[in-house]
């Protein structure tokens, strides 16, 4: 039961030009993207942006349309029978509905030893053992294992769903809006567990939200994404105090912050329509919503430029929107 | 405070053998704007929908009074209350198919809405109706109008609710978690066009969410629910500056905000309470830091001090 640990240098997992069609819907339509081992990665966007896709391809629960996804430097999409299979170990999901991705007829021990028994790992006994420490370090009681889906809390679900997708020692999680089904006093205990466990594991997570508080407070890297495109990659701190992207600047003006004094001074901008809104696939995608767009923004696709170290940013004109 | 708008004394609601509403008392002020918070099951959602009774078996008002502009809704004949539906309190939901019928077009459920209250003729309301989408931010509002609201994406049904409920310039908008699920440019889109009617139109607002930032922004007063009891309010700046009950303290604790570095987050521990097996005493106390022996059995009287009002037998120890 060992996991893949020569040292890797340069990304853990990568995407380059990734895309991901369903017909004439391009949910994800060429995105590049670096993880480093340690990361933890908010990817945030609005709803139909394409961020859980991208985690998905990821994940390798999709597979990309077109493009590129490595994994410790290998193209996981090149990856055959029980190779790929093995390399998929290393990148594992954590769903927004744990519930969904239960079998509610498995009791929780059940669920949680099935990885192990797909992939072959261990004896009855090692396994057993496994899974007993997972469910301890995801603050889990043993006798739970006995207990079926539908006999747990919201948050205990969620544990069981952080717990299996560790069972294979993977190195790094996508989380696709762990969150927002659970209520607040639950989501902190969730946070913090997240927090302890990629101390304790050395983990990566590509973490998917649409709550830009959480990725303040948890994630060291964000890539805002807008109609299937990264608009902006940065470091959390660069992004949030000086955005490049007018799409990142509307979008953090417009959070709410649970604190009164901030929000009496706070002018959120506000766009005009909708991220769904017809676009002729000509130019930037957020030119029409955009405030600040000129004539060859709806006609030439931005390039991407690096603004500051880190912080990419695919805009014609990046920095002409400030955060008021 | 002025004459109350609006004014729940005592309400309880039941469902079967439990009671998710235990004796509420709120009060609302024309022009005012009042969050009410709390976690699933915490009874914020069934007391808005008893204002206008729209509470469907088994779940019923069990006791207490609603009085609007006056009048005792809960007491009032179904075809009374229909009058006031729509007309002087409108209402907003989550899922705005709540409201809107898949099978009409979007102006012409609007000029119903407006013509059962107001004697105008058709065409005059479909004028109306037209002005109103326009208001909310629909663009093309007279196009949009001739849709079916499947034809509309999410925030664009949300904004026609919001017309539809706004058709008779209503006295009080009740609005139950209008932004939850929307995305961030649309929330602030439609938080924006409430937070104008109230200004312009001196529109109260009763803001149902668990979303501590839309209170924080919107909210003039903060009302906290748990287990079915309000067990703090007040001025929203105070209340967050300084929370007297334990469980506002905590929720406040488990948001991250701004300059918090990155501390834990407070996690209350446990779960909301189970309705069916409502704790004894304070319904807090099993998550409580702060709880003693006392806390178990007593249940915490109201404590007030100016504009705030709290349910805590140690409200002390808890600051």
């Amino acid at each position: 039961m060992t996991a893949v640990t020569e040292p890797i240098t340069g990304p853990i997992t990568t995407a380059r030009a990734v895309s991901r069609h369903y017909g004439g819907t391009r949910a994800v339509d060429g995105v590049d993207l670096d993880v480093f081992e340690g990361d933890v990665l908010g990817v945030v966007g609005e709803s139909g942006s394409g961020k859980s896709t991208l985690g998905r391809v990821l994940a390798q629960l999709e597979l990309a349309t077109a493009g590129e996804v490595t994994v410790a430097g290998r193209n996981a999409l090149a990856l055959r029978g029980r190779e790929r299979r093995a390399f998929r170990r290393h990148v594992q999901f954590v769903f927004q509905d744990p519930y969904s991705a239960l079998n509610p007829r498995r009791t929780i021990g059940q669920s949680l030893e099935e990885p192990l028994l797909n992939h072959r790992m261990g004896n009855r006994r090692e396994r057993a053992g496994r899974v007993l420490a997972l469910m301890d370090a995801c603050g889990l009681r043993a006798e739970l294992a006995d207990r079926y889906p539908n006999e747990l809390s919201g948050g205990q679900r969620q544990r069981v769903g952080i717990a299996r997708a560790l069972v294979l020692r993977p190195r790094v999680l996508v989380l696709d809006e762990p969150l927002s089904a659970l209520d607040v006093s639950v989501q902190a205990q969730i946070v913090n567990l997240l927090k302890e466990l990629r101390e304790e594991f050395a983990l990566t997570y590509v973490f998917i939200t649409h709550d830009l508080g959480i990725v303040e407070y948890l994630c060291n890297r964000v890539a805002v994404m807008y109609r299937g495109r990264i608009v902006e990659t940065a470091d959390t701190g660069t992004a949030f105090t000086g955005p490049r992207h007018p799409y990142t600047t509307a979008l953090l003006s417009a959070v709410p912050v649970a604190d009164p004094e901030r929000e009496r001074r706070r002018e959120p901008i506000l766009l005009a329509g909708e991220a769904a809104d017809a676009w002729d696939g000509r130019g930037c995608r957020f030119a029409a919503r955009c405030p600040v767009a000129r004539d060859d923004c709806r006609t030439a696709e931005p390039p991407v430029v690096e603004t500051a170290p880190g912080q990419l940013v695919a805009c014609h004109y990046p920095g002409s929107l400030k955060l008021p | 405070m002025t004459q109350a708008l609006l004014s729940i004394r005592d309400l309880t609601v039941g469902i079967r053998d439990t009671t998710p509403v235990r004796g509420v008392d709120l009060d609302i002020a024309p022009g005012e704007i009042v969050g009410i918070v709390g976690e699933t099951g915490s009874g914020k959602s069934l007391s808005a929908l008893s204002v206008l009774r729209l509470l469907n078996h088994p779940v019923r008002i069990t006791g207490g009074q609603v009085l609007f502009e006056g009048t005792d809704l809960t007491g009032l004949p179904e075809r009374r209350l229909r009058a006031v539906r729509g007309g002087r309190i409108g209402m907003i939901f989550q899922d705005p198919m709540t409201a809107l019928n898949p099978y009409h077009r979007v102006g012409d459920q609007i000029v119903e809405a407006i013509r059962e209250h107001r004697p105008v003729g058709r065409a005059e309301a479909h004028a109306e109706a037209v002005r109103l989408l326009g208001e909310v931010g629909i663009v093309d509002p007279a196009g949009r109008a001739r849709q079916f609201p499947h034809e509309l994406s999410g925030g664009m049904r949300q904004r026609a609710m919001i017309a539809m409920a706004l058709a008779n310039r209503p006295a009080l908008l009740i609005a139950d978690e209008p932004t939850t699920g929307l995305d961030v440019t649309i929330e602030a889109q439609i938080l924006a066009l409430v937070k104008d009617l109230n200004r312009r139109h001196g529109m109260a607002v009763m803001m149902i969410t668990h979303n501590l930032g839309v209170v924080a922004g919107l909210c003039e007063r903060t009302v906290v629910m748990y287990g079915g009891r309000i067990v703090e309010s007040g001025p929203t700046a105070e209340l967050f500056a300084d929370p007297r009950h334990p469980y506002t303290r905590a929720l406040l604790g488990a948001v991250p905000r701004r300059g918090h570095g990155s501390r834990p987050l407070t996690s209350i521990p446990g779960l909301p309470p189970d309705l069916r097996a409502m704790p004894a005493g304070c319904a807090f106390h099993p998550r409580c830091p702060v709880a003693v022996a006392r806390c178990h059995e007593e249940d915490p009287p109201l404590s007030s001090a100016g504009e705030r009002s709290w349910r805590c037998l140690r409200a002390q120890e808890a600051s």
